[in-house]
């Protein structure tokens, strides 16, 4: 796994050392930034993750994938969501490019050249589910 | 939905699952440890633990000694010639400057399926959405319950299915096709 080097402004003056930042954290951060994001109900880890969680893992990186450049000066994050019945999609995705990179740049220094969102289910409330029943056993 | 395109892509398979995924994730821990106890095994025997390495064949039946070898067998077909599981997806993507929006088929479908379901009159639903030059065209296969009347219902579906659609993703809906293919036999009243 590749990391970013951060280095301040007279690192190599000083001696002042350098500042790793693993891409697991990138990809916390991003995940964290996008869950509290209105509209989205869960991040979409998928069988292995929801067997994890259930093990009592709590994944905060879950749906969460971070590319580096090259240069590890800029790195592209994809995230994949479920969305909340009932919001308009194109807005919540709008929102969480824009989270996710104020957060990853304001945390880390990195430039995020690109935030995809791939929305690849709708979550309904228990409340619903529990109605519908109801209405079906009638 | 501006700039709107239709891709297959292959889903990132590193943190996502899917059963095809899951299943070679599976694999890959048996087979591993599968081959941790013939090395075992075979370590007893070269370090001169050859008593315990002999005995290990007395006690074990035959019978899983072959179980052992053939699901060994079975594993290692899977991995050497057919190539791993990997998804496709479908979505509608539009591209700008802040990245990608991806709404998958399966999100599509399953806003249709749920608000299709909450009508008055449906007792079960099928839901199929596909993409057309026009825009989305949805097919919902009803089972309706009886006494209802068909075609009202029908009409409010297409309505509310194509409005639903269009106020959670702006996916334009071209046509809401609905058949109707059973009906729910009357619950009996005491």
């Amino acid at each position: 796994m590749s990391n970013p080097m951060l280095q301040g402004p007279d690192a190599g003056d000083e001696g002042r050392g350098t500042t790793q930042i693993a891409n697991e954290v990138i990809a916390v951060i991003a995940g964290l930034a996008a869950t509290d994001v209105p509209g989205v109900s869960d991040m979409s880890g998928g069988v292995v993750g929801g067997i994890a969680e259930r093990l009592g893992r709590k994944n905060l990186s879950k749906g969460v994938k971070v590319d580096l450049s090259p240069d590890e000066r800029e790195c592209t994050v994809e995230l994949s969501i479920i969305a909340e019945y009932g919001v308009r999609i194109p807005d919540v995705a709008s929102e969480i490019q824009d989270k996710v990179k104020r957060g990853i740049e304001g945390m880390t220094g990195l430039d995020v050249k690109a935030v995809n969102v791939s929305v690849l289910g709708i979550a309904f409330r228990v409340e619903e589910r529990e109605e519908d029943s109801k209405d079906k056993s009638r | 939905m501006a700039n709107l395109r239709l891709v297959v892509h292959d889903r990132f398979s590193e943190k996502q699952g899917d059963a095809g995924y899951m299943i070679d994730r599976l694999l890959l821990r048996t087979y591993s440890f599968l081959i941790l106890v013939g090395v075992i095994w075979m370590a007893l025997w070269l370090i001169g633990l050859s008593e315990v390495h002999y005995a290990t064949i007395v006690m074990i039946d035959a019978g899983w000694m072959w179980a052992y070898t053939a699901i060994l067998f079975v594993v290692t077909l899977r991995f050497a010639f057919l190539p791993l599981a990997r998804r496709q997806v479908h979505s509608f993507v539009r591209s700008s400057e802040a990245g990608e929006v991806r709404i998958g088929f399966a999100a599509v479908n399953e806003l249709a399926r749920r608000t299709a379901s909450q009508m008055r009159g449906v007792a079960r639903l099928k839901t199929n959405v596909t993409e057309s030059p026009e825009g989305l065209v949805v097919r919902l296969h009803v089972r309706a319950e009886a006494g209802v009347d068909l075609t009202a219902l029908s009409e409010q579906m297409q309505a509310e299915v194509a409005r639903t659609i269009f106020a959670a993703t702006s996916l334009h809906v071209h046509a809401v096709h609905v058949q109707i293919v059973d009906l729910a036999p009357a619950v009996a009243v005491k």
